[in-house]
């Protein structure tokens, strides 16, 4: 699973390092199935989404905290 | 282009509160001069004899007057000191052209060190004699990552009678700079850390005042930080085309700039991934063709703030190579630069004027104004260009 979290200002400002804890704090077995990378803005902050904003597998998910992230986690590695 | 990145440090004489030794850099339009001169005895007496050598060299050698008629200027107009009945100051002038010719005058001061591919390398003087002095000259051309040290004769004298027998001596101390230079390329770090070993050879009482100025030649002297959309998209590609063709380093200062420089010449963006980063700053990344990407506001603010800190030049704040963030890295690629552009966009990002925000981001014009003072302050020459 690829997830790429936006660094940019508004994304930072609004809590994007803390989706990096949470998922550094989560269990080895979900952790070694994530491969997480730091991106530059995503550019759909302007209006259509809501930051911190991250993107995996291709699909964006907005307003991101590390409790979502974690479920997020949780949930799509547990389905596959 | 060459230029050079100049520090120097001085220890004071054990117990005097002003340095007898004097440096001054001045800038011609070709080159940069400086001039390390080293009064007669100590305390004020000497700091006003170096202060005044300094000058008039630098002063009289921007204006290209000849090396003889420089000391015998100084000659006639240096006070007499009462107790020796002479004028006295010693003196070294390093100036180095932009085409990367270096000129290098020392009259009595110890013969200057150059490191040149992590070897000493020992130019040839050219010998004068001017009133019965001996003036040693030396003209020659200098490659990127060469090192000049230049001294004052406290460091060379340093443990003469405590430690050693003879002093630290010059044999000693280049066959250390060159054990310095495997170590480290960071001028500051060499240069603190000579001064720093001085001080403990003399057991931390100084029995001279003791300087050094380390020159670092560099082969970009120039920087471009592009930072902000163009404010009219179809010019994005012409700007960007600007941007790429400019020489020396390049930053670029935005998560949206970089977008669009990475579009247009084809490149991915590479943020560093650094967990262990503390830095409130966010992390930054690089391209190919491009030295440093970071994000905007935050960033400049960082750089802003650690210019604002140093009063007289970019030397005074002390940075650990290690685990640098944004602002600190970009501090430092542009220490090591004489001219800076500034490529400003002026599209604003309508996310900033949301009152949510947790703190105040004033517009990356106020910053760009700021951040040009200082650096303007600093020694260096700012161009902003808007687009």
């Amino acid at each position: 699973m690829k997830i790429e979290i936006c660094v940019g200002t508004t994304c930072h400002l609004m809590g994007s390092s803390t989706i990096i804890e949470a998922l550094e704090e989560m269990e080895k077995k979900y952790r070694d199935k994530v491969n997480v990378k730091y991106t530059t803005c995503f550019e759909l902050c302007h209006g259509q989404m809501k930051p911190p904003i991250i993107k995996i597998d291709n699909k964006f998910y907005e307003n991101i905290n590390p409790e979502k992230i974690k479920s997020i986690v949780i949930n799509k590695i547990g389905n596959e | 282009m060459i230029s050079s990145v100049i520090y120097k440090k001085s220890l004071n004489k054990f117990g005097e509160e002003v340095c007898g030794d004097n440096f001054q850099l001045s800038k011609t339009s070709d080159s940069k001069i400086a001039v390390l001169s080293d009064g007669l005895g100590s305390g004020i007496k000497a700091s006003i004899l170096s202060i005044l050598t300094t000058e008039i060299i630098s002063t009289m050698f921007k204006k290209g007057v000849e090396v003889e008629e420089i000391y015998h200027t100084i000659a006639k107009t240096l006070p007499v000191c009462k107790i020796r009945g002479i004028a006295y100051s010693t003196f070294s002038i390093v100036q180095v052209f932009k085409d990367g010719k270096i000129k290098i005058v020392n009259y009595d001061n110890p013969t200057p060190i150059v490191i040149r591919d992590g070897d000493l390398y020992w130019p040839k003087y050219q010998k004068k004699v001017i009133n019965g002095k001996a003036v040693f000259i030396s003209n020659f051309y200098l490659d990127p990552d060469d090192f000049v040290f230049v001294f004052s004769d406290g460091i060379v004298h340093a443990g003469l009678g405590n430690m050693m027998d003879f002093g630290w001596g010059i044999e000693n101390i280049s066959a250390y700079v060159k054990r310095l230079y495997r170590r480290t390329r960071d001028i500051k770090y060499m240069v603190d850390n000579l001064v720093e070993l001085t001080k403990s050879y003399y057991g931390s009482q100084p029995g001279d005042d003791s300087s050094v100025v380390g020159f670092k030649i560099t082969e970009e002297p120039t920087a471009i930080i592009f930072t902000g959309p163009p404010l009219d998209p179809k010019q994005d590609k012409y700007f960007v085309d600007k941007f790429m063709e400019s020489e020396g380093k390049k930053i670029i200062c935005g998560g949206t700039t970089s977008n669009i420089v990475s579009r247009i010449i084809d490149e991915e963006i590479e943020i560093n991934f650094n967990i262990n980063s503390k830095s409130d700053i966010p992390p930054y990344g690089s391209m190919k063709g491009v030295d440093l990407v970071t994000e905007g506001v935050l960033t400049l603010k960082g750089l802003n703030r650690l210019l604002s800190k140093c009063k007289n030049n970019l030397f005074e704040i002390d940075i650990e190579d290690k685990n640098l963030d944004a602002s600190e890295k970009m501090f430092i690629t542009l220490r090591d630069c004489d001219e800076i552009t500034m490529l400003v966009g002026r599209k604003v990002n309508v996310f900033y004027h949301n009152p949510a925000l947790p703190f105040d981001m004033s517009i990356r014009s106020n910053l760009i104004r700021d951040i040009k003072t200082n650096l303007t302050r600093l020694g260096k020459e700012v161009k902003v260009v808007y687009c």
